[in-house]
């Protein structure tokens, strides 16, 4: 046996200058590892005559060695690059060094060199190197192990630990690295085997087997069974077969062998399985023991649904020869048949077999209902249901020691055939409601009730309580299925969410239906919310139930489906006073809808909780029927408060309160069209206004306004612009004043101040407007515009809309400065999109103008879409498309934006527009979608960006500047300090940053270092 | 009886004898594969290629901007001469080209190959004078037709390796960069990802495998657990590979080749843009020449120049990850950086050095380190990080 040799390259010597000297010699690179960081580079040479050469070089070590495997000398060139080293020489090196550079580099060279498996001696080495004094010569022999097979690893650690005192920071490890790596010795070592990657477990699997690791090769294939990958699967029967015969079980390794036959027939090939049979069978007609039920497994994987759908033929082959070979077993036996059979009608007889056989047993119970099809509501299903729902009560009442447990063998079988039942029919206790289902099928709402109860007392269960809740329902008995609904509701969370699959939000939405139904509206809207909330499903079975008809009216009910309504927090309290002042406050904020139906709930509940003649109850009236009033139902406003100004006058006719009650009722008054008792109420609410608050004071200037609107509304001109200038001064006033005493911009007194001076000037644009009085219509626009500007984007929708149609309108009659207004309107009260967001919109809106030509030029949506996708893809547009003028500048702008834009991705865009193609949604629709998905992911990036640089936004200005690519890599300063304290390596004139930057330096240097052992795996 | 005689009356000499000999009955192929066109149709092919030259022109996706004016003019008079018969797809037949044989009265010595009809007259490969010498320029580009086996990518002896910039830099993703080379009309339609060192897909995908392409792109684009993010894709008409990477965003493109001789191209290139990576080898093929042609960017020794030039030393960070990038697999080249920044005095230089070493899991280094490292903080940075 020749001796190992290693031919280290020398420092100075360059990797091109190896290959140069490859070329020239005519040799060929033929082989080289993909680039990873977890792997050391490496490069096979092909020298021709079958002769190869390794190139490796190692990050971890730093070394670069080539491994000569010719009985030829090298050539001149190469033999000068190199250091060539015996292993004797380079244990000797490793031994003698003193220094700890020394150390370090002979041990490098070493391990590198002879890993995974080393000699003796530089095993040795490296044992007493990981208990060197030096940190940095024991952690770097830390780090070497990482190079070792298990074997070199566990014996490396053993002498480690064992040959005398181990520094404090390497025992810990070293134990517990140990004890792994005798694990992995014997072959008992699995846990790396649960992953989901395929390609690691084939891997183990090959390198096992060469290593006879049964334990491991049995694990690692029957994962890759599990995976049912057909590329591999073949592989992994073959190897779990061996594993079995390697480790004595005959009888499981026999079966193991039918499958791989089964596999190797489906896959049209032969010979592993006749490899595998030969080795085995004989051995089968002299074995004494019998077969075991673990043994029976491989029959499973191909009686399991894939195979058995098209390979029935497999399945009788792989019962027949069962039947053949085993003959005890005769439970296990039958259950196979059945399932195999199951789809034709030998399978009940055979079930019924069962059942005689194991008396007790639930598996054959659930087979037998199981084997009925899902329509099947005659007696004989009702009766085979029936059966196994009792045996399944009998079964918990056992678990809880209610009853006597089944015979320890007939526990056994249940529990072992529970998992073929969950894989090839189904759980028993997923079938355990089948007998409800039949009665209601039958219409037997009675039985089928008796039947839910009979369920809840064998196990309190959510399950149980909703089945009696939906037999309730059906039954029409609401408020019992909303007690049983909320039974089952306060055991969700023990039993958990999961429900076959499905979940238990039905629950919540069942229980708004029978609260709806019985007129519980609040609550009803409440359920519903939270079924929409858990499930989004619900929102259109919401839409689509009459169960609902009685809330469909209440705008809440729309807002929940749309989901811009949500229902505050149920621990805040419901009495009529928060549900008033909500109602108030939602009024304010122009919601009347929602206050409307705040109001209403707050009168009823106030109605209930005092006196009639209380003021509360005149209070809810008022902020009802301010709410309806100016919410589009005067007359509910007036009948409302007509109700509140009569209890207001039997409390104190001189009150204040009853001023506002006034008020209200003028205002509700003047919207029904009767002017005569608007003007009587405002009348009697200035009155006590100007007494209560004074005459200059906001509240009467609010009845001046609304004055204003009566004198107007009857003509009287004159009068109505008096009283609007009378508002308007005294509101000035009253807002000046506010300000002298400093209150704050948000103050609620001021707001609302602003917003009547709002109003007023508004009104009197309108009216100077409409009079053709251009001069002080454009003064009160400009004193509107003023105030409007404190509202921003907030302000009252239609006053905005109003001053804005009057000023476009003046502007249109070509009005000197209108235009003007309206800008500075727009600028005040328009939300501001960013310019980039503008540009998008722009783009896209051109992107739709070009598809738009396409369409009227007489192209379908689906011609439109499939140009779409081959864009996306590169391809041109033919010439009958590119000839409509817009239509390629379209589809190519479509390209740039979906491809441009962060947050689009060209995988999103081609599903999105299959689904269109697929008749999912409409062209426009999906242009909708991916424009606005565009759009929202510009507006995001700015937002990201916004803190961020000046510069990145003058070179995005550039238009002149070349593609990315073409641009240097160094032009952009910024960049480098960028990409400098991305690094760590920070600028200096930074001091302020200096801190963080080094606490992000200690981050990166762990994070990026990452020392973690199973990635430096340099063993390839 | 005389031979037939081409019938541009601006031809050389070479040109009768080289059409007698290489010229099959009208619109079939002759000896090399060359169907030659007609008057008619050449003056056709003329006037197409040359009416592209307004800005629908596909040369900008051949050759940067800065070129495109000695393009055109370069343009001025060609006449086409020959074509293959046809027009033929990469690999998944997404992108057509039309190899196209050139006379060209301003270099009228020989005549000239196009990959393409639209490439530009700067990437034409010399095709000499003779029916030999035309046989051999084309030979390397003609394994599309040839259904020959394309070359094994792991047996491609030369490389190249670029750095293009950082993704933030091009304010581009990995995945648009990556898009970016497969627009390319030199590159072929099939990336694979560092799942696969060798090409995954078929060489010539006909019938089922090439309908089903687009469902294996997802799977043969699967980067390794712990790769340098890459996609490799060839060139079209030679089989070169390009492998795109992005180490930690620094994006590197690598050229795999077999070497094929066209001297004259490169310095033609290299004046026209002055810009282009320097050091290009000339043994470089011109379909490679034409993908990097579209590029700027350094290779490894420019970037350790940069490293080492004490003015540029604000940026030390950036160009030194730019050089650790385009080492990649060096692993002599990537300690000679090490050493550079390890040998520093100032130690905040050192301790870049030493996060780079972590990088590039250049172990040894960092604990040769420790064993001479004098600043307190940097020590306990190395600790911090050895530490088992």
């Amino acid at each position: 046996m020749s001796e190992h040799v290693v031919y280290f390259l020398r420092e100075d010597v360059t990797l091109r200058s190896i290959f140069e000297g490859v070329a020239r010699e005519g040799f060929r690179v033929v082989r080289r590892a993909p680039r990873r960081t977890d792997a050391p580079p490496f490069w096979s040479v092909d020298m021709g005559e079958g002769r190869h050469m390794l190139l490796i070089d190692s990050p971890l070590f730093g070394v670069r060695f080539i491994e000569w495997k010719s009985g030829k000398p090298m050539p001149a060139w190469l033999e000068a690059s190199v250091v060539r080293r015996t292993m004797d020489e380079l244990a000797a090196r490793a031994e003698e060094a003193k220094a700890p550079e020394e150390k370090i580099a002979t041990l490098c060279e070493a391990v590198a060199a002879l890993s995974p498996t080393l000699p003796d001696r530089i095993r040795g080495v490296l044992a007493a190197r990981l208990r060197d004094e030096a940190e940095a010569v024991r952690w770097m022999a830390h780090k070497a192990v990482v190079a070792l097979s298990d074997a070199s690893l566990e014996q490396t650690l053993g002498e480690m630990l064992a040959g005398g005192p181990v520094p404090e920071d390497m025992e810990p490890w070293a134990r517990e690295l140990h004890e792994l790596a005798a694990r992995a010795v014997r072959g008992d070592y699995v846990d790396d085997l649960d992953t989901k990657n395929e390609d690691y477990l084939r891997d183990a699997l090959r390198r096992d087997l060469t290593e006879k690791k049964w334990r491991r090769v049995e694990v690692a294939a029957a994962r890759l069974l599990w995976k049912e990958l057909p590329l591999y699967e073949l592989e992994a029967a073959a190897a779990w077969a061996q594993a079995m015969a390697a480790t004595g079980r005959a009888w499981k390794a026999y079966f193991a062998a039918v499958l791989v036959a089964e596999i190797e027939r489906s896959q049209g090939q032969e010979g592993l399985a006749a490899v595998v049979r030969a080795e085995i069978e004989p051995t089968l007609a002299t074995r004494e023991d019998l077969p075991t039920r673990e043994d029976l497994h491989p029959i499973l994987w191909i009686v399991r649904d894939r195979l058995n759908e098209k390979y029935t033929e497999a399945c009788d082959r792989a019962i027949d020869a069962m039947d053949a070979h085993v003959k005890n077993l005769a439970a296990e036996r039958l259950l196979f048949r059945t399932i195999s059979l199951r789809n034709g009608p030998e399978g009940r007889p055979l079930a019924k077999k069962l059942r005689e056989l194991l008396p007790g047993a639930i598996t054959p119970l659930a087979l037998l209902a199981y084997l009925h099809d899902s329509d099947d509501t005659g007696d004989e299903a009702l009766a085979d249901a029936e059966a196994l729902a009792a045996a399944m009560a009998q079964r918990e009442l056992a678990a809880e020691g209610k009853a006597d447990s089944p015979a320890p063998e007939i526990a056994s079988f249940d529990a072992w055939a529970e998992g073929i039942l969950a894989y090839q029919a189904r759980r028993p206790k997923d079938l355990i409601r089948e007998h409800i289902r039949i009665l209601q099928k039958r219409g037997d709402n009675e039985g089928a009730l008796r039947a839910a109860e009979r369920a809840i007392s064998a196990k309190d269960s959510a399950l149980a309580w909703m089945d009696k809740g939906f037999i309730l329902t059906t039954m029409k008995r609401h408020a019992d299925a909303i007690a049983a609904y909320t039974e089952a509701i306060a055991r969700v969370d023990k039993d958990g969410q999961v429900l076959l699959g499905g979940s238990y939000d039905v629950l919540w939405f069942n229980r708004a239906c029978e609260r709806a139904i019985s007129g519980d509206r609040e609550a009803a809207l409440r359920d519903l919310a939270i079924a929409v909330e858990k499930d989004k499903k619900w929102i259109d079975k919401a839409r689509a139930d009459d169960y609902f008809d009685s809330i469909r009216d209440d705008p809440r009910f729309e807002g929940i489906l749309a989901g811009t309504y949500e229902f505050p927090p149920e621990s805040a309290p419901f009495d009529w006073k928060t549900l008033a002042d909500r109602t108030k406050g939602l009024s304010f904020l122009g919601r009347y809808d929602d206050a409307i139906v705040a109001g209403r709930e707050a009168l009823r509940k106030a109605e209930k909780a005092l006196p009639p003649e209380d003021s509360g109850i005149a209070t809810c009236l008022e902020n009802l029927g301010f709410a309806a009033t100016w919410g589009g139902d005067p007359k509910e406003g007036v009948t409302a408060l007509r109700r509140a100004v009569a209890i207001r006058e039997r409390i104190d006719a001189a009150s204040r309160e009853a001023g506002e009650a006034y008020h209200h009722l003028g205002s509700a008054l003047g919207m029904t069209g009767d002017a005569e008792g608007a003007e009587l109420h405002y009348g009697k609410a200035l009155a006590l206004r100007e007494k209560h608050d004074g005459v200059e004071s906001a509240m009467a200037a609010k009845s001046w306004g609304d004055m204003a609107g009566v004198s107007l509304g009857t003509g009287r001109r004159d009068e109505g612009i008096e009283r609007m200038r009378r508002a308007r001064s005294i509101l000035e006033k009253v807002i000046a004043g506010f300000l002298a005493e400093g209150r704050a911009a948000d103050d609620d007194s001021l707001v609302e101040a602003r917003a009547d001076l709002l109003t007023v000037c508004g009104n009197l644009l309108l009216t100077h407007a409409r009079g053709g009085e251009h001069e002080p219509a454009l003064e009160a626009a400009r004193a509107a515009v003023a105030e409007a500007a404190h509202f921003g984007t907030r302000i009252n929708p239609n006053l905005r809309s109003s001053l804005a149609q009057t000023l476009q309108a003046l502007a249109e009659q070509g009005v000197h400065g209108a235009l003007d207004i309206l800008a500075d309107l727009a600028a005040a009260v328009l939300p501001k999109e960013p310019p980039e967001v503008l540009a998008s919109r722009v783009r896209w809106s051109r992107i739709r103008a070009g598809l738009q030509a396409l369409r009227e030029a007489g192209f379908g949506d689906d011609v439109i879409l499939a140009r779409l996708k081959d864009a996306l893809r590169g391809d041109p547009p033919p010439p009958a498309v590119s000839r409509v003028a817009g239509a390629t500048e379209a589809l190519s702008g479509f390209v740039q934006e979906i491809s441009t834009t962060q947050g689009t991705s060209i995988v999103v865009t081609l599903m999105a527009l299959q689904t269109a193609e697929a008749g999912g949604r409409t062209l426009d629709e999906t242009l909708n979608d991916l424009q606005e998905l565009a759009v929202a992911a510009v507006g995001a990036s700015i937002e990201s960006k916004e803190p961020a640089n000046e510069q990145s936004k003058v070179s995005q200005a550039k238009s002149d500047e070349p593609p990315p690519w073409e641009r240097d890599p160094f032009g952009n300063p910024y960049l480098d300090s960028e990409m400098n304290r991305r690094l760590g390596y920070g600028d200096e004139d930074d001091d302020s940053e200096d801190d963080d930057d080094s606490e992000d330096e200690d981050d990166d240097e762990s994070d990026a270092d990452g020392y973690d052992d199973e990635g430096d795996d340099e063993d390839d | 009886m005389g031979l037939p005689s081409h019938w541009w009356k601006e031809r050389k000499p070479f040109l009768d004898a080289l059409f007698a000999q290489t010229a099959g009955d009208s619109g079939q192929p002759g000896k090399t594969g060359w169907v030659w066109l007609n008057e008619h149709e050449s003056g056709e092919a003329a006037a197409r290629i040359q009416s592209a030259e307004d800005e629908d022109a596909p040369l900008a996706a051949w050759i940067p901007q800065e070129a495109h004016e000695d393009c055109y003019g370069m343009l001025e008079g060609i006449v086409p001469l020959a074509t293959r018969g046809g027009v033929r797809g990469d690999r998944w037949m997404r992108k057509i080209h039309n190899p196209t044989l050139f006379a060209d009265p301003a270099r009228p010595d020989q005549l000239w190959i196009a990959l393409h009809e639209t490439t530009p007259p700067p990437l034409w490969i010399p095709a000499g004078t003779t029916a030999d010498s035309l046989a051999a320029a084309f030979a390397p580009y003609a394994w599309p037709e040839t259904e020959e086996a394309l070359p094994q990518v792991v047996g491609l002896p030369r490389s190249v390796r670029i750095y293009m910039g950082t993704e933030t830099g091009m304010g581009a993703d990995f995945d648009t960069i990556v898009r970016f080379f497969q627009n390319m009309p030199g590159t072929d339609s099939l990336p694979w990802g560092t799942r696969f060192a060798e090409d995954p897909w078929p060489d010539h995908p006909t019938g089922i495998a090439l309908v089903s392409t687009g469902y294996r792109m997802g799977e043969n684009m699967a980067q390794v657990d712990g790769a340098v993010p890459s996609i490799t894709m060839r060139t079209r008409r030679l089989g070169a590979a390009i492998t795109v990477s992005s180490m930690e965003k620094f994006c590197v493109v690598e050229v795999r080749y077999a070497p094929v001789a066209h001297e004259s191209i490169l310095p033609l290139l290299t004046q026209l843009l002055p810009d282009l990576p320097k050091g290009l080898p000339s043994d470089m093929p011109v379909d490679a020449l034409a993908v990097l042609s579209r590029l700027r960017g350094y290779q490894a020794d420019a970037l350790l120049a940069f490293v080492r030039d004490p003015e540029e030393a604000p940026s030390l960070g950036y160009h030194a990850m730019a050089c650790l990038a385009v080492m990649g697999d060096d692993g002599a080249a990537v300690r000679t950086l090490l050493a550079e920044l390890g040998g520093r005095e100032d130690p905040e230089q050192r301790r870049l050095g030493y996060h780079f070493a972590s990088l590039a899991r250049h172990k040894r280094f960092l604990h040769e380190a420790l064993l001479r490292e004098t600043d307190e903080s940097n020590v306990q940075v190395l600790k911090n990080a050895l530490r088992p």
